[in-house]
C-alpha cells in the first residue's frame, strides 16, 4: 500500500519537478530548519516562563506573545515537510521515525490548541487553583520534551532507514 | 589557509575518530547541534524583530535582551561545542568547503555586527527601548543580524549536501 503511494507520488509531475532542480530539497529544508527555529524558541520562552513563575506567570499573556510565532512556525513547517514528502515520498513515508515524528506532531498540535483555547475563553483558567497551576507546568514541561523529541525523530529519518 | 596536514592530524585525534567511527554518535551530535541552532537563531530572530519594530513592540528593547539573550548565547554555546566535534571527524573535508567557510564567515559578520551595535546603538538604548521603532542605527544591526543568521542556518544545510 505504502510501496504504491510512494511510486505513484514520486511520479507526479510535483514530484520530479522537485527531484530535477537540485536546490529544492536543500533549500527547503533549509526553509524546514528555520520554520522549527521560530517554534521552538518561541515554546522555550513560554514553557521557561511557565516553570520559573508558576501561578505568578501571566499565562494569557504568554498565549498572546508566543502562541502566534507557533502557529506561524508550524504553518511553514507543514508546508515544507509536505513540499519534501512529495519530493521524497519513499525516504519519509517508509520510515518508522517519519511516523513516529508525526504521531508526536498530532499530540502536540493537541495539546497547544487546547492551551490556547482555554486561555481565550477564560485568560485565568490555569490559575484557578494550585493544582491547574501545577497541571499548566506539567504540560509545559511535557511539550516542550514532545519537541525536543520531534526535532530528534526528524534528523534521525536521514540516517535510519525503513 | 591552514596546512591540510593540520586538518589530518587533527582527524586523527582519539576523539575525532571515535565521532568518524561510531554509527550513533555523529547524528546525536547533529540532533543537538540543530536543537542549539534552532534556538540561537529563533532567539536572536526575537531580538532583530523588536530591533526593526516589527514584533513584541510592547516590550522595552533592554527588558526583551535581558530575557532572551542568555538563551541565545547557551545554544550558541551547545551548538559550537557540537559543531566542533563534528568537525574534527572530518576536519579535511570541512575546512575545503565552501559552504562551511562561508557559514563561519557569516557567523563571524555577526557577531562583528553585534559588537559594533552594543558598543554603538545601545549604549544609549535607555532613551529608545520603549519607542517601539528604535533608531536606524539599531533597525540596520537587526536587519543584518536576521539576514545573517538565515543565511548561516541555509549554508549548513548546504554543507550537508557537499560534503
Amino acid at each position: 500500500m505504502i510501496d504504491l503511494i510512494c511510486r505513484w507520488l514520486a511520479a507526479t509531475p510535483a514530484s520530479k519537478l522537485i527531484q530535477d532542480i537540485p536546490w529544492v530539497v536543500p533549500a527547503t529544508q533549509s526553509a524546514h530548519i528555520l520554520s522549527i527555529s521560530i517554534v521552538l524558541s518561541a515554546v522555550a520562552m513560554m514553557n521557561w516562563a511557565l516553570l520559573r513563575r508558576g501561578a505568578g506567570a501571566d499565562i494569557a499573556e504568554l498565549d498572546r506573545r508566543f502562541i502566534p510565532a507557533v502557529w506561524i512556525g508550524l504553518g511553514g513547517l507543514f508546508l515544507t515537510g509536505l513540499i519534501l514528502i512529495v519530493g521524497e515520498p519513499a525516504r519519509e513515508l517508509k520510515n518508522f521515525l517519519f511516523w513516529t515524528k508525526m504521531g508526536l506532531v498530532v499530540i502536540i498540535f493537541a495539546i497547544t490548541w487546547t492551551f490556547h483555547r482555554s486561555v481565550e475563553g477564560n485568560p485565568v483558567f490555569w490559575q484557578h487553583s494550585p493544582r491547574r497551576v501545577s497541571t499548566a507546568r506539567y504540560f509545559g514541561i511535557v511539550s516542550m520534551l514532545i519537541w525536543v523529541a520531534i526535532v530528534a525523530a526528524g534528523r534521525w529519518i536521514a540516517f535510519v532507514g525503513d | 589557509m591552514i596546512d591540510e596536514k593540520f586538518f589530518k592530524g587533527v582527524e586523527n585525534w582519539p576523539v575525532a575518530v571515535l565521532i568518524a567511527k561510531s554509527p550513533w554518535l555523529f547524528p546525536t551530535i547533529e540532533t543537538i547541534h540543530v536543537l542549539a541552532l534552532t534556538m540561537v537563531v529563533g532567539t536572536i530572530a526575537m531580538v532583530d524583530l523588536r530591533l526593526l519594530g516589527l514584533r513584541n513592540a510592547a516590550t522595552a528593547v533592554d527588558e526583551l535582551t535581558a530575557e532572551i539573550l542568555p538563551w541565545s548565547w547557551t545554544a550558541f554555546v551547545f551548538a559550537v561545542a557540537s559543531g566542533l566535534s563534528m568537525f574534527i571527524s572530518k576536519a579535511v573535508t570541512y575546512a575545503y568547503n565552501p559552504p562551511f567557510l562561508f557559514k563561519i564567515t557569516l557567523i563571524a559578520l555577526a557577531g562583528l555586527n553585534m559588537a559594533i551595535f552594543h558598543l554603538g546603538a545601545f549604549r544609549t538604548v535607555r532613551a529608545w527601548a520603549s519607542i517601539s521603532r528604535p533608531p536606524l542605527g539599531a533597525r540596520v544591526a537587526g536587519a543584518f543580524s536576521l539576514l545573517a543568521w538565515i543565511l548561516v542556518v541555509i549554508m549548513g544545510r548546504w554543507v550537508g549536501f557537499t560534503t
